[in-house]
Parts: structure tokens; sequence; C-alpha cells
């Protein structure tokens, strides 16, 4: 600590670390210890049949960097975060706005929308397996085309997009409601006796109060999407034509690190995932300087 | 006058439709596990979308037969046992760090802060040996606690709330601050009552995350007299052999509880209107 | 320290003398309405805390025995008839040591997307971490688990007794790990004549049984496989 502090400042410093005290060091034991272990990892060649654990230094890092299949992913993984993450914001912002009126059945409807987030995991992949199926599928019947949805390269990734849309929105627009609520209500009031219209209430208000809200919901779903793994892991099978195109970085670390048991390989596809969502999060951190309102 | 009460039904109308029209896409999943359940089994592993509804007659005895195989109550209590422990845990924590990240001034914060965006941006899959380690070096292998441990803080929750703590007005502060509040006493009185939705999101999330959780009780809690719904249902949902009308019967049991307990906050939600700046 | 005591002392004045004018239940009241988050979350710390303490001391954390049955519809996890005869049979005081056994594992790596489920992780999570002892599964699928490396090469030197005495019931997988020094590594050993199958009827087709290549009880793997072949030895 500075002399410089005054006691106020001081004070501030002590209670902001005791505040963060009780989160920081269950984030150490629970999530430091094991990510400083994958970074140790990525520099073994691990476990075969029992023999142990090799020390290769950068081995992994070159075969990693060096192979077409992670750039690939790398490129599959921002194309389904171009998907997901403007749609998925987009659309819940506007129900989460229809729903914040005093409308009929308005609690109906919020709960309809929460539904997807609590489903059975395997109720869904089935249910969107059945959809896109390309010979009983709905949606090829409906339209009667012979669209292979999820196993044409060039199609796959906007059918496994729309999924993560789907799942996503119930999601999101809990977010946006909780950050509507806080709103003060006296604002739009005195707005209508100003007589601001709807719309431009919504720019005039809503927009800029609930920027925090809304790049928070940008910040944590890019991260997200970025990592998107459980979708992947229920629809896609090593069999599916479209593998290599659709495929996420972290369905080929889970491919390396746990099908095929190389953990070292795994290792280093996280780091170098976790460099480059660390690149995109400093780069966001710079635009919520200028873009976000704080009152 | 009477344009405007028009254009006002116009709009409703259309926002009915448009509502309407989601909810049918959100509910399919949800109405085809109902449906499911509701099927024979020779019904069920048929892929024509014309078999949408059961024509064999509609068997409710599959919930009837779950609802013997599997002893829910138990299942229901643990479950809802761990979600009680994991959501007071990481509102508490989440709600002091979000504080002191979006409001006070302290040396490392940058650091810390961003300690806490890491944890989010790698796999899950990588911290679950060593936590699974260290539970069961502590003896707490199926135990609740055991199952409570990982989501006692949450990274997630922190961000959340951070920016709910950043979002309020900075005058209010000043003026207890001026009065001679404390920094606790603020944080207490003044600042956290005020977060009060943002808290209600983050308990929602920490409740479906933890209700979804299958794999952290699988491991944890293998006996079935003290693992949580998901994983109990592990023998039912083995995805070799099984039958899909009494998986979907099981995951429709399991998932009712998760959606009573939403419409109980959403009433909390909607009263939080009214009084906004009230008490905790 | 003093700081914080003057603090505490400021504020519990305060909040007293809002409390003084009071009456008893709307104290109450006044507490649970203001704290009632704050009093959970303490109830839950201490009981957490404590209960972890408790645990550590005195609830029992190794194991004689560890072993996953994968891939089977029947009972055989603990309690069950498999478990009960095998601690007889065994003579391991479960009061000191667990002897533990998972029958609620789905996963098979010999077919495409068999891995992609928790059961998996949650398995490879067991495995890595070195508390499982040996697994059981169809065999294709234990070849399978075998490739990755998960699996004890038979030929090492912790398992030699058992890979002596084993040694025509071999079962092979091929590495992923292209610069594995074989090409054919023992994983497993056949036992689809045993009681598992005979008594149990844990699985219909062929099944085999692999020992985890972390594991540190190898004892224990030989009195299982003993146990498993006792009775046919008896009619013999």
């Amino acid at each position: 600590m500075s002399k410089k502090m005054t006691p106020a400042a001081k004070n501030e410093a002590k209670w902001g670390l005791i505040f963060v005290a009780p989160t920081m060091i269950g984030l150490i034991v629970l999530n430091f210890y094991p990510i400083f272990n994958t970074i140790y990892q990525s520099f073994c060649k691990t476990g075969d049949f029992g023999k142990g654990n090799t020390f290769v230094g950068l081995a992994n890092y070159q075969k990693v960097l060096s192979s077409s299949e992670t750039w690939q992913s790398l490129w599959n993984t921002i194309k389904y975060a171009l998907i997901e993450v403007p749609f998925g914001i987009v659309i819940a912002l506007l129900l989460a706005v229809l729903l914040n009126k005093k409308i009929a059945g308005r609690s109906i409807y919020r709960t309809i929308f929460f539904l997807p987030m609590v489903c059975a995991p395997a109720a869904v992949a089935m249910v969107w397996k059945w959809l896109y199926n390309t010979q009983f599928g709905l949606l090829n019947n409906v339209f009667h085309a012979k669209i292979e949805w999820i196993s044409d390269p060039n199609i796959a990734w906007i059918s496994i997009g729309v999924i993560g849309v789907w799942s996503i929105i119930g999601y999101n627009m809990v977010l946006f409601i909780g950050g509507l609520q806080e709103i003060p209500g006296d604002y739009y009031e005195a707005a209508s006796i100003d007589g601001a219209s709807g719309v431009r209430q919504f720019l005039s208000i809503t927009v800029p109060l609930l920027s925090p809200t809304t790049f928070f919901i940008v910040q944590t779903r890019i991260i997200g999407a970025l990592t998107v793994f459980d979708l992947m892991f229920m629809v896609l099978d090593k069999t599916n034509k479209a593998l290599k195109s659709v495929q996420s970085i972290v369905y080929l670390f889970y491919q390396y690190a746990f099908t095929n048991g190389n953990k070292g390989y795994g290792a280093t596809l996280v780091i170098v995932l976790l460099v480059f969502i660390l690149i995109v999060t400093f780069i966001l951190q710079q635009i919520e300087k200028r873009v976000v309102y704080h009152n | 006058m009477e344009s405007a009460e028009k254009h006002a039904r116009r709009n409703k109308i259309i926002t009915h439709v448009v509502l309407i029209i989601v909810s049918f896409i959100m509910l399919v999943p949800f109405a085809w596990m109902i449906l499911t359940a509701l099927k024979t089994n020779q019904e069920s592993i048929s892929v024509n979308p014309f078999y949408i509804f059961p024509h064999n007659g509609w068997h409710w005895e599959n919930f009837a037969t779950v609802w013997k195989s599997y002893n829910f109550i138990i299942l229901y209590k643990n479950t809802l046992l761990m979600i009680f422990f994991r959501v007071v845990c990481a509102c508490l924590t989440a709600t002091m760090a979000g504080y002191a990240f979006g409001r006070l001034r302290f040396p490392g914060k940058k650091v810390l802060f961003t300690m806490v965006l890491i944890q989010m941006m790698v796999p899950a899959q990588i911290f679950i040996i060593p936590q699974y380690l260290m539970v069961s070096k502590m003896g707490m292998l199926n135990t609740t606690f055991g199952l409570v441990w990982p989501g006692i803080v949450t990274a997630f929750g922190t961000y959340l709330l951070k920016t709910g703590y950043e979002g309020l007005p900075m005058d209010l502060e000043e003026a207890a601050n001026i009065d001679g509040c404390s920094i606790p006493g603020r944080f207490l009185h003044i600042m956290m009552p005020l977060t009060r939705s943002s808290m209600v999101s983050l308990g929602i999330f920490t409740a479906v995350f933890a209700f979804k959780d299958l794999m952290w009780p699988m491991i944890v809690c293998p006996k079935a007299e003290c693992t949580t719904l998901s994983a109990g249902l592990a023998k039912m949902q083995g995805q070799y052999g099984s039958e899909y009308p009494t998986m979907m019967a099981a995951a429709t049991l399991a998932v009712l509880p998760m959606v009573i307990i939403y419409v109980i906050f959403q009433k909390q939600f909607v009263e939080g209107i009214a009084t906004s700046g009230g008490k905790l | 320290m003093e700081k914080a005591k003057i603090w505490f002392r400021a504020f519990w004045a305060r909040e007293k003398e809002k409390l003084d004018k009071l009456t008893t239940r709307q104290k109450i009241r006044y507490i649970w309405d203001y704290y009632w988050l704050w009093i959970l979350g303490i109830v839950c710390f201490f009981s957490i805390g404590g209960y972890m303490i408790y645990r550590a001391c005195f609830a029992v954390k190794d194991y004689w025995f560890f072993c996953v049955f994968a891939n089977t519809m029947e009972e055989g996890g603990n309690g069950s008839d498999l478990w009960k005869d095998f601690v007889a049979y065994s003579g391991y005081d479960t009061s000191q040591k667990k002897v533990e056994m998972n029958a609620s594992m789905y996963f098979d790596p010999s077919i495409p997307g068999g891995t992609n489920n928790s059961y998996y992780q949650g398995f490879v999570a067991l495995v890595e971490s070195g508390e499982l002892d040996c697994v059981v599964m169809n065999t294709e699928g234990l070849q399978g688990v075998g490739s990755s490396g998960r699996l004890l090469d038979l030929t090492d030197e912790s398992s030699q007794e058992i890979y002596a005495k084993y040694k025509d019931r071999l079962v092979y997988c091929e590495p992923y790990d292209e610069e594995y020094e074989k090409d054919l590594v023992p994983v497993g050993i056949d036992i689809s004549d045993s009681l598992l199958i005979t008594k149990y009827h844990l699985y219909e087709g062929d099944c085999a049984l692999g020992i985890s290549a972390y594991t540190s009880r190898p004892e224990g793997v030989e009195t299982f496989l003993e146990f498993l072949f006792s009775e046919a030895e008896e009619v013999a």
C-alpha cells in the first residue's frame, strides 16, 4: 500500500479486498489450480498405458499451431458465434421489452420462454435431430426437400447456429428482464408526460439505461459461444460428413483429451483458445469504455 | 382519440401474435417430451413426423412405472437441498464481490476481475478431476455438501452483479457517504436491496445449472440415496437399450419442480416493480 | 481491528436504537426482513464447514477396491448381491476402507458418438484421478477405452502376476498414439465365462475387464479376478 492513499481510499481498499476475498479464494482453489495444472500439462506428453508423463517442452504447441484442423475449428467457432450472439441477443431483447409491458398472460409467456432452459438436454437433442432428419424430418417434409441439414458442410453450421439461438433466447431474456426491472419507472412516466412515443422511449431511455446489462450479455455470450460444446456434443458424432466444418475448438479438445486420451494436446488447445478469448475480451473492454452508458 | 385507441389495440394484437408464434417454437421440445412419454416404445422410435400424437392410446402408465421404480421423494429432496445451498452461497459471495468490483476502488482490481473472466473462458471439463479429488480426499463423496462444493462461488454471478451495481445511480451512494454511512452500511442497507432483480436472475441461473448438471452428481454421489434427480435417472437415461417413453416420462417428472420454482420466483420479479427500492 | 470494533459498535448502536422502539414480534420481523439472506448464509457456511471437518476426520476415504461396470442394465452397484458376495469372499473390512462398485455408466468408444456423453466424462474423471481400479464392459468397448491409453499395459511390472495367470485370456487393442512402442497392447482380460455372466447376469454377450493405468492397488483387482473365477474352479 502506498502512503499517498487518503484514509478514505485506504478504507475503501480494505473493504474492497474483504468483499472479494471469499469469491477469489473459492475461485483460486476450485478453478485456478486446475487451470495451472492444464498449463503445465500442455508442456507434457501424457499417460500411455501407465507409463507416465514426459516433459516435451513446446512440442504440443508446435503441433497444434501447425495443424490446419486447429485453425479450421477456430474459424468454425467464430462462425457459430457470429450467428448465435447477435440473433440470440436481438430476439431476446425484443421479447423482454414486450414482456415488460403490462399485457395479458405475460407470466405464462415468460414461463414458456423459460422452458427450453430446463428441458432435458437429451430431449432437446432428439427433437432437433428429428426436425433435421433428412428422410423423415419435419423440415424436409414441409418444404418437400431433401436437404441434409446437419451433414451438409455448407448448411450444417447454420443449422447448429439455429439450435444455439433457440436454446439461448430464454436465458438472455431472463437477464434482460432483470435489467429492465432496474430502470426506475418514473423515467418512463416523465417521458410519457413529455409526449415521447414508445419507440422514442425505447431509444432514449431503455437503450442507454440497459446498456450495462446488454454489454454484460454480449461479453458473456461471446465467451459462451466461443467455448460452445454441449450443443455440438449432443448433435454431432464422428460419422458426420460435416464434422470438420462445424466442430468447435472445445469439441476438438474433447475429442483429443477425452476420447483419444491425448491430454497434453487437448490442454494446448485450451490454452490457445484462452489466449484468443482474452484478446477478444480486451478489445471488448476498450469498446465498453466508449459505448456503455454509466450514470 | 378513437384512432389512438385503435392503434393501441392493433399494437396489442401484433404483440400477442408474435409472442404466440415464439411460444410455439419454444414449446416444441417440451411438448414432444410429454407426448413421447405417452407413447408405446414402438411408436416412439419411428421418426415419421406424422405420428406426433400417440395413436395407440395415451399411455399414462409410463409415468406410474417411472414413479414406482425410483424413490422420487428422496431425489427431489437431495436436488432441492443442493440447489438451496448453492443458491444461498453463490448469491452471497457474488453480491459481495460484485459490489466491490462495481463500486469500490482497491489495488489489484483489474487483475482479480480478469481472473473472474478467465474462469468463464476455459472449458468446464478441465475442472472436474481436481475438484473430484478434493471432494474425495475430504471424505465428502456421497454427501449433499460434496454436491454443493463446486458451486459455492460463481464467476458468472460476480460479473452479473458487478453489472447490476454499476448500473445504479452514483448520487445515491454519495448522499449516503456524506451522511457518514460506512461502506458495509451502504452496501447492506442501500445498494444491495436495489440489485434485487439481478440477484433473482442469478438465483434462477444457479438453480437451473445445478439442476441440469449430470456429471458432477454422477461421479460424486453414485449412491442412489444421496444423488440428484438428473443423475438418479442415470439408469433410465443410459443411451444403450433405453426406452424413450419411460425415459421421457422420467425427464418430465424431473423438470416439473424447476418449472414450479421459476413460477414462484417470477412472482418476485413482477412484484419487484411495485416495491423497487424496498428492502431485500 | 480497533477500527472494526468502533464501526461495529456504531452500527450496533444505530440498529439497537431502531430495535428498541419495536415490539418483540416486530423486532424479529425487522431482523428477518433485512438480514434473512445473511442469516441463511451464515447457517449454510457453518453447516458446510462443520460437516466438512466432521467428514474429513471420520469418514472412510480409502478404497480396497473400486470398479465400474459400464453398459449394464442389471443391479451391480453397492449393496447388490454381487457386492455382498465379493465383500464376503475377499474378507475386506468395509468399516476401514470402501469397496465401491458403480453400475450406472453408459458409454461405448467402439461406436460413433459413444463417448459424447456425460457418463464417459465422469468415467474419465474417475480413471484419471487415480481412484478407479478397474472397469468391466463389453469387449469392443473396452478395446476402445484401451486405445486411449487409459488402461494398464498388462505386461507392465505392476501387473506381472495377473499377466502370468490370465495369459490365455488377453484382449488386445490398437493405441491411438502412433508413437507408442507396440502396435497391439494387451489391456484386458476376457471374463465372458466368469460368475459375472453365469451367476449375476450383468452382460449378455462377451465382456472383459481392464485395469486402470493410474491405479495404485492392483491387489484388489487380483482378488476380484479370483472371486470371479472362484466357483468355476470348484466345479472343475
